[in-house]
Parts: C-alpha cells; sequence; structure tokens
C-alpha cells in the first residue's frame, strides 16, 4: 500500500463537538430536538484544529499503518479516536453515509455501512416481533423468528443502495438528505426466500403485487407511513429473501431487527427494514411514499424542468455505477506507482468492465476485476505510474447488459439514481 | 467507539474522505434569488454554511415544530429556491408539522433567505454510527 504517510495535511480543518454523549443517546429513539444546539457546536472554533496538528499528535500511530488504518486513523481529535467514522447527514432520524475508504472491501462492514431512515427506530424486540401475511391469499398468517429460522435459509450476496445517494451532487439542488457517493454497501444477506414464506399463506392467482410495511412509525399521526410495494414476480424471484443475518450476525437494531426485505439488484427503499406485513394485492400499492415519493421520470427532461406527475414511474432497478476508494479524492501522492480501487455494481446484472482515466477522461484502461455476483459489488483496481502534477482519476463501469456509467447524471426533481462517471483530483508531489 | 462518544468529539469536514465536502468555488447560478443585498449577505454566508440557524422568530418556529420529527439538519442542508422551499413546507403541514399558513409562508421567505443555491455545500461532520443503533438481535 503506497498511499501510508502522504496524505496532504494542509489546508484541511477540523471541527469538534461538545455535543455529548448523553445527547446523542437522548436523541437516538425519543422527540428531543437535539440538534437544535447542534451545528453550532458541531462547528466551533473552525480553524483552531488542523489536520496537520492532528497528524503531529498521531504520528506513532499512523506512520506504520496501512492505508486503510490510517485513513481511519486521521479521525482523531484530543486523543479520542473515531474508529469507524461516518458522514452524519442527519442526527435523527439515523442518516449516516459512508466516507469512500469504507467502500476498500467487498463486503462492507456493519459499522461502517450506511443507514438511511425516514422515523425513529421502533420499539422492537426480537421476541415480540411478528410478520403478517395477508390480503389475497387462502390462509392469512402471523409469523414469529422462529418460524422463519426454521426455514430453508439462503445467502444472497447484494448491493443495498439509498435511490437517493448522490442527490448532493445533482446541479440544480434538489431537497432532500444531502447524500454524496456514501449512502451504498453490498453485505451477505442470510434468510429464508420470500417466495417460501409466501407459499405458507397460499397467495390467490389474482395476486400480482405485494404491499411492504415495517414496524417503524412517524412520530405524527398525519405523516404517512412508510408503505412501498414490489411486483409479485419480483417478491417471488429465487434470490428475494427476508433477511435475519446481515454479514453473517443477527441483522443489527439499525438495519431492520429482527428482519428486512432483501430485494436483490433494486433500490434501497424496497428492502423494508422491521419486516410488520406483507399484504398481496391485484394492484400496485396506494400512498404517499409509492404514489408520490421515489419516482423517476420515464423520460427525464432538461435539468431544473419539472415533470408532469402522470410522467413518473415507480423506481424499481438500480443502474450501473462505480466509485473510486482509493486513492482519497484531494490527496497528495509521492511519485511511482499508485494503485486506483474501488467498487463497481448495477442493477440486476454484473459488471463486464471498468476503465480508468488518470487524465481527465483523455484516454481510459481497463482495470483487473475481482467479480461479486450479479448483485453485489465488483472490486477494480488499476496500477499506474504517477509523475508530479495535478491528477483527475475517473472511473466508467461497463454492466453484462451493455450499459455505461455516463458522463453526466441524469438529473430528475427528487434527484434519484445519480450514477456519472467518478471521479477524483489528487496532486503527486516529491 | 464508546471512548469517542463519551468525549463527545467529532471531527467535521475536510477530511480526504469527505469529498467536496467543501467545494471550491460555489457553483453560483445565475437564477440564484437575492433577497439580502450582496455586501450584506456575504460576511454571513460564510457562517451560513456551516453554522446553526440563525436566531429570530422563524427559527423559534422551526426550532419548535420541524424538529418534533427530525433535526435542523434538515434545513440547514437544503440549497432550494423559494418555490421549492414554499413547497416542502407545506409538504410538512400535511405531514402535521403545526403551523399555519401565514407562519409556513414566512418561515419559507426566511429560509429562502438564507439557503439559498449559490450557498456553498455544508460540510458534514464525522462521527461513529451511535452504539445504541447497531446491536443484533440475541
Amino acid at each position: 500500500m503506497a498511499f501510508g504517510a502522504v496524505i496532504d495535511c494542509t489546508g484541511g480543518r477540523i471541527a469538534l463537538s461538545a455535543w455529548s454523549a448523553t445527547a446523542r443517546r437522548a436523541e437516538g429513539t425519543r422527540g428531543v430536538p437535539a440538534c437544535r444546539s447542534g451545528p453550532d457546536l458541531l462547528f466551533m472554533s473552525p480553524g483552531m484544529y488542523t489536520r496537520r496538528a492532528l497528524l503531529k499528535g498521531a504520528a506513532g500511530l499512523s506512520l506504520a499503518a496501512p492505508f486503510l488504518s490510517l485513513r481511519s486513523r486521521l479521525a482523531i481529535a484530543d486523543g479520542a479516536v473515531l474508529n469507524h467514522p461516518m458522514i452524519e447527514r442527519t442526527a435523527r432520524p439515523l442518516n449516516y453515509e459512508a466516507p469512500l475508504d469504507a467502500l476498500g472491501t467487498r463486503i462492507t462492514p456493519i459499522d461502517r455501512f450506511f443507514l438511511r431512515n425516514h422515523f425513529d427506530l421502533p420499539s422492537i424486540d426480537a421476541a415480540s416481533w411478528r410478520l403478517t401475511i395477508n390480503g389475497l391469499v387462502d390462509r392469512p398468517l402471523v409469523l414469529a423468528l422462529p418460524d422463519l429460522e426454521k426455514m430453508k435459509q439462503v445467502t444472497v450476496e447484494a448491493v443495498l443502495q439509498c435511490s437517493g445517494n448522490g442527490r448532493g451532487l445533482f446541479i440544480p439542488h434538489v431537497g432532500g438528505v444531502q447524500w454524496q457517493r456514501g449512502a451504498v454497501g453490498n453485505a451477505r444477506w442470510t434468510g429464508p426466500r420470500l417466495a417460501d414464506v409466501l407459499a405458507l399463506a397460499v397467495p390467490k392467482k389474482e395476486g400480482r403485487h405485494l404491499e411492504l410495511q415495517g414496524h417503524e412509525r412517524p412520530v405524527l399521526d398525519k405523516t404517512p407511513r412508510f408503505i412501498r410495494g414490489i411486483p409479485m414476480a419480483k417478491g417471488m424471484h429465487g434470490d428475494t429473501i427476508i433477511a435475519l443475518r446481515m454479514n453473517d450476525r443477527p441483522l443489527p437494531m439499525a438495519h431492520g431487527l429482527p428482519a428486512r426485505l432483501v430485494v436483490p439488484g433494486w433500490v434501497g427503499d424496497d428492502w423494508m427494514k422491521w419486516l410488520a406485513r406483507v399484504t398481496v394485492l391485484p394492484e400496485e400499492p396506494k400512498g404517499f411514499w409509492y404514489e408520490t415519493a421515489y419516482r423517476f421520470p420515464i423520460t427525464p427532461g432538461a435539468p431544473g424542468a419539472p415533470i408532469p406527475a402522470e410522467q413518473m414511474r415507480p423506481m424499481q432497478e438500480l443502474v450501473v455505477k462505480s466509485l473510486i476508494a482509493a486513492p482519497a479524492d484531494g490527496s497528495v501522492l509521492q511519485p511511482g506507482r499508485v494503485t486506483v480501487r474501488g467498487v463497481a455494481f448495477s442493477g440486476e446484472h454484473g459488471i463486464k468492465k471498468v476503465e480508468v482515466s488518470v487524465d481527465g477522461g483523455g484516454t481510459w484502461k481497463s482495470a483487473a476485476l475481482e467479480p461479486g455476483g450479479r448483485y453485489g459489488f465488483t472490486m477494480f483496481e488499476i496500477a499506474f505510474e504517477a509523475k508530479p502534477g495535478k491528477l483527475r482519476i475517473l472511473s466508467r463501469a461497463t454492466d453484462d447488459a451493455g450499459a455505461v456509467q455516463p458522463a453526466t447524471p441524469t438529473w430528475n426533481p427528487a434527484g434519484y439514481l445519480y450514477n456519472a462517471v467518478d471521479g477524483i483530483d489528487v496532486e503527486v508531489r516529491a | 467507539m464508546i471512548r469517542a462518544l463519551a468525549l463527545g468529539v467529532l471531527v467535521a469536514a475536510a477530511l480526504p474522505s469527505c469529498r467536496s465536502e467543501e467545494p471550491p468555488p460555489a457553483p453560483a447560478p445565475k437564477q440564484a434569488p437575492k433577497s439580502v443585498s450582496a455586501p450584506a449577505r456575504l460576511p454571513a454566508a460564510a457562517e451560513l454554511v456551516k453554522g446553526p440557524l440563525p436566531s429570530g422568530p422563524q427559527a423559534d418556529v422551526a426550532h419548535s415544530q420541524c424538529t418534533v420529527c427530525h433535526t435542523d439538519e434538515y434545513l440547514v442542508q437544503q440549497r432550494l429556491s423559494p418555490a421549492a422551499w414554499q413547497k416542502t413546507i407545506a409538504k410538512m403541514q400535511k405531514f402535521g408539522a403545526n403551523v399555519s399558513d401565514e407562519q409556513a409562508t414566512k418561515l419559507a421567505a426566511w429560509l429562502s433567505s438564507l439557503y439559498t443555491p449559490d450557498l456553498p455545500v455544508r460540510p458534514a461532520p464525522l462521527v461513529e454510527i451511535p452504539a445504541a443503533a447497531l446491536p443484533s438481535a440475541p
């Protein structure tokens, strides 16, 4: 790993917060407006702490450390270490984005896996959790966790990505959580097939869609509960599962304990957490989160142009994308051999090719790939000889169906499915 | 992790991993509305980018109503046109925010004067996911 001690230490700025652990805990599940005093504390005394100063303090730790460890240990201030740094978009509800160095491995560790929530975490435990299967079925069911645990367990490696990942990069700006690149991760998900669970309830043949609901609730009664839907065919697909485990451990609370839907290749909004109800319907579900939110233009228009509601369709499949995990954007590298690494994925297709440019798009070379299957991260890596100067490094993925990451994103009113060619700027100097 | 949280230390912005959290100059679209004259606005912009909601009567409404459901991070990271602010607040009224139409109009005008499309992107703090969010089922 060539990047160990050459990260730029100048010009950066660290801000500290005195926001206490108590305050953070207090805002976790209850209606305490902890961030009322948040941002002012988050950014007190800007400029007081520099990364140079931090690195000096951390030099003993970091100089000999491998690149990823150094990156983690960069997040050091006043002797406290962030072992698993995440970008806080909103502390309530829990909306955290992964810094890109978290995507340096094919399987994303749980403590660096992004979180996206509309509401506070539900009060739920594995013992009292129940799943209702109803609607157009011969035998409506209420299942408990042991019922699912004793069924045949299937493991699927699949990318979970918030459909709004990259929203903050769209110009003109659009409203919503301003995710940049890291609202995405890849995990091993294990649990029974949704098809096997549905079979217990014997769906009627008129059933065409599945309405999905979790156990979480909004604070206010007037706020629509989070309800989504997928077509029956996707629900019956052998790779669609009710996950009880994530990366071989029981599903953590923020990821939907004890059971969440895994809809491989499709947007994260369908991966219902704390799964409470699956209802078989003859037609598409109703409600704000399906009929109004999470829709994409059938034919995208000019950036900034409004799209009539009838020209919007529900989002389903993800689109081809690559992200550069290393080097870090803005880093300063020593001349010599530099390795560019990252992840690529598409919806229901594997990755055929990832091309990398180190001259801002003038020339491209295919990177070596470590395939992650149809739904997982394909890792890419390519080395080049870096000469002193400023470089713009780009990555561009092509999937098995021939879809290529575009040079510019497809602007849409809610900022979904950003997948423009990824780019970082680095400086090479001795 | 616990130690980091206990010390309440958050590390923000310009680490290499926070790519373009602090992009160089703002994109500065030409359609950006300015309800305040530029000289008065400029010194405030740097503070707005990373500071809290400025104080005032509308801030009181935001703090008493918006934060019933979410932190005011949701507000201060937006970079919206007046029309988009109005639409967002109208949606929140529908979602149950206890804000009258008159208050909504004032709140939208105030937020539109602050968090404009030309304001640079807000740097987000680096933290750890709260430990309480990650335990597994036994």
